[in-house]
């Protein structure tokens, strides 16, 4: 059966090779144009995300806050009830000191959590020589810290992975601002008093907030300079997938006794934006594909007009009516799958260039956005239209085996 | 079996606009590898008879025997399979498929029940050398004459091994000679392969030549001729 619909809708189609090859060339248009903004989009998006995220921890999860239990929450008991003053003093930092256990528990607790960084943050204030700047001080394990944000690589200068106590990395702007280079000596001052620190070296991340303000120093360093014993301020998440952030957040929150807050929560116009350019670019995409749908569907029609009479006798021959419809959709899907073929290849080609020629174009310092090519759009592309082309020849496919072979024969 | 056809008074009303009995109470019988000419004047019911013999249409009452079958009534699709087996089509205008080389054109009937057998293959082959076409199994139609392609669409229709062969005036579009050719194929092979074989003709010299002449005028039988013992 597929032998004779293959070899007849092959046959068929190279017979009219001008009419083929348009079909093929609005299918190949169609995916090519889906492949190349698919691309584009996700290389916008991604890089968007990653301007986001890349400095910033998916999930960041602080002791909640907790007022003094009110007096009507209090289960009656039979001893007698003291209640005194309300305090209204507040926690100035608010710790965690079992972190070791909370990490221990975190990293086993969902498959998506990357890397739990406790970290020690908190307010400081620089001086070299008569200049002052007020700074944020970041506290956590090199090690740990360098898996989820990447420090080391960034470096200007000098070196974190192994920082020692009294060592210290700065932002390059905050280094530039106050004439800092590498085995400079500086002062910080914390809530628990005046440090000297060494600069080890000068990070250019890319994220102003970094850049700017933060000297970055060892965990227990941190500790030291605000204060808090072996506690630490907030224990900071990376994921694996960062838009499972929100769902985290929320079972964290249910589960443990912290504030958990997620990067999404936190920037939801941005990711409502990139949902409307996500939708806009399928609506496109949609009616790009719909095109090529009819595209296919008017040319096989006519394929179909042109052969009334050759499938009046091959009915009359004994091919029955799915035999035929066979034969129609398979054109389809052959035209479908060498356009699509043809345009996926396009498509990355355009895509290509299209960055190259930015890259070229584009002024020293300023990184030109990623083209977001990946197996499953490539690939997706093809089926798409093969399924596309398909369901579209199944409409001059019915008309085919519609033909009754009596009228075609009469007509003659 | 005696019969290989059998019509038990078959008739055939159309509706187009006006009712018209196409055919009316046909009873018809053919034996194995008898050779029959259908003739009588346009519009007479020829080619209807034909096309319900064929199994390309229904009659309106009646029954139709095939090969000891009553196939009056089957579903389009078993009649589909029924035409793929048992029946071969002549038809007047040859309809060889053009983007198909001539030994594919012939295979096409094997090809539509599935992968073709070497021996079936090879039998094929040998009635294209019979009628001496071998050397264009390769051609494609456009590049053959008139009486040559006939003779592939013949060839064609005893692809499948049918039971019974229909040729709708398959001499119509040719010139004498080629007529006679194609005509002389047609007998030899009923006479070497035991085919019944029925013609619609208009023309009368090679009705003679027929084992019979059935003569239809106004959708009826009008005369039987046997002109053969």
């Amino acid at each position: 059966m597929v032998q004779f619909a293959w070899m007849l809708a092959l046959r068929q189609l190279r017979s009219a090779p001008r009419q083929s090859a348009l079909a093929a060339s609005v299918v190949a248009v169609s995916v090519a144009l889906v492949v190349f903004l698919n691309a584009l989009i996700g290389g916008l998006q991604r890089r968007l995300l990653e301007t986001t995220t890349g400095g910033i921890p998916h999930v960041v999860l602080e002791p909640a806050p907790r007022e003094p239990t009110p007096v009507w929450v209090l289960r009656p008991s039979s001893d007698p009830l003291y209640v005194g003053t309300r305090s209204t003093r507040e926690l100035r930092t608010r710790s965690i000191e079992n972190w070791r256990s909370w990490v221990r528990w975190l990293e086993a607790v969902d498959e998506d959590i990357a890397v739990v960084i406790p970290t020690v943050e908190g307010p400081g204030v620089l001086t070299r020589e008569t200049r002052t700047e007020p700074i944020r001080v970041v506290g956590a394990d090199p090690d740990r810290f360098d898996r989820a944000f990447g420090l080391q690589q960034r470096l200007v200068a000098g070196r974190y992975l192994g920082l020692a106590g009294g060592e210290a990395v700065l932002g390059y702007r905050l280094a530039d601002r106050l004439g800092l280079r590498l085995r400079d000596r500086f002062r910080v001052t914390g809530p628990a008093g005046t440090s000297t620190l060494l600069v080890a070296g000068i990070v250019r991340t890319g994220f102003s907030r970094l850049d700017d303000g933060v000297v970055f120093v060892p965990l227990r360093q941190a500790q030291s300079m605000l204060g808090l014993g072996t506690a630490v301020t907030t224990l900071s998440v990376r994921l694996r997938r960062p838009f499972e952030a929100d769902r985290l957040a929320n079972r964290i929150a249910l589960v443990a006794p912290f504030e958990a807050r997620s990067w999404m929560r936190e920037n939801r116009q941005l990711l409502a934006g990139l949902q409307a350019q996500s939708q806009s670019s399928f609506v496109i995409q949609f009616f790009v594909t719909l095109a090529a749908g009819f595209g296919i569907v008017s040319i096989l029609i006519t394929n179909v007009l042109a052969r009334v009479r050759e499938i009046g006798i091959l009915r009359a021959m004994g091919a029955t009516r799915s035999q035929i419809l066979e034969v129609f959709a398979l054109q389809g899907t052959f035209l479908a799958l060498t356009g699509g073929l043809v345009g996926a290849g396009v498509g990355v080609g355009l895509a290509l260039l299209f960055y190259q020629a930015r890259a070229s174009a584009a002024q020293p310092g300023i990184e030109v956005f990623p083209v977001d090519l990946n197996a499953r759009l490539v690939l997706g592309s093809v089926v798409l239209s093969v399924v596309v082309g398909t369901l579209a020849s199944l409409v001059p496919a019915r008309q085919a085996a519609a033909v009754d072979p009596i009228r075609v024969i009469r007509s003659t | 079996m005696e019969h290989i056809l059998y019509l038990d008074r078959v008739c055939k009303l159309y509706h187009e606009g006006v009712p018209v009995w196409a055919l009316q109470d046909v009873d018809l019988a053919v034996r194995p590898g008898e050779f029959v000419a259908v003739v009588g004047p346009s519009g007479s019911g020829k080619t209807t008879l034909l096309n319900i013999i064929g199994l390309l249409d229904r009659p309106t009452s009646g029954r139709v025997i095939l090969a000891g079958r009553d196939v009056s009534n089957l579903s389009e699709n078993a009649r589909s399979v029924l035409r793929r087996d048992l029946i071969g089509f002549v038809f007047q205008n040859y309809y060889l498929l053009p983007e198909l080389t001539v030994l594919e054109n012939v295979l096409l009937p094997l090809r539509l029940r599935g992968p073709v057998s070497a021996p079936d293959r090879a039998r094929v082959e040998g009635l294209l050398e019979r009628v001496g076409l071998a050397p264009y199994g390769r051609a494609f139609p456009s590049q053959l004459s008139g009486g040559q392609q006939q003779r592939v669409a013949l060839i064609r229709a005893l692809a499948n091994d049918p039971t019974l062969v229909l040729a709708d005036e398959p001499t119509g579009n040719l010139d004498s000679q080629s007529g006679w050719a194609v005509f002389d194929l047609m007998r030899e092979l009923n006479r070497a392969t035991g085919k019944s074989f029925i013609m619609v003709t208009h023309d009368e010299r090679f009705a003679r030549q027929a084992d019979r002449v059935v003569r239809i005028e106004d959708g009826r039988i009008h005369t039987e001729l046997a002109s053969r013992p």
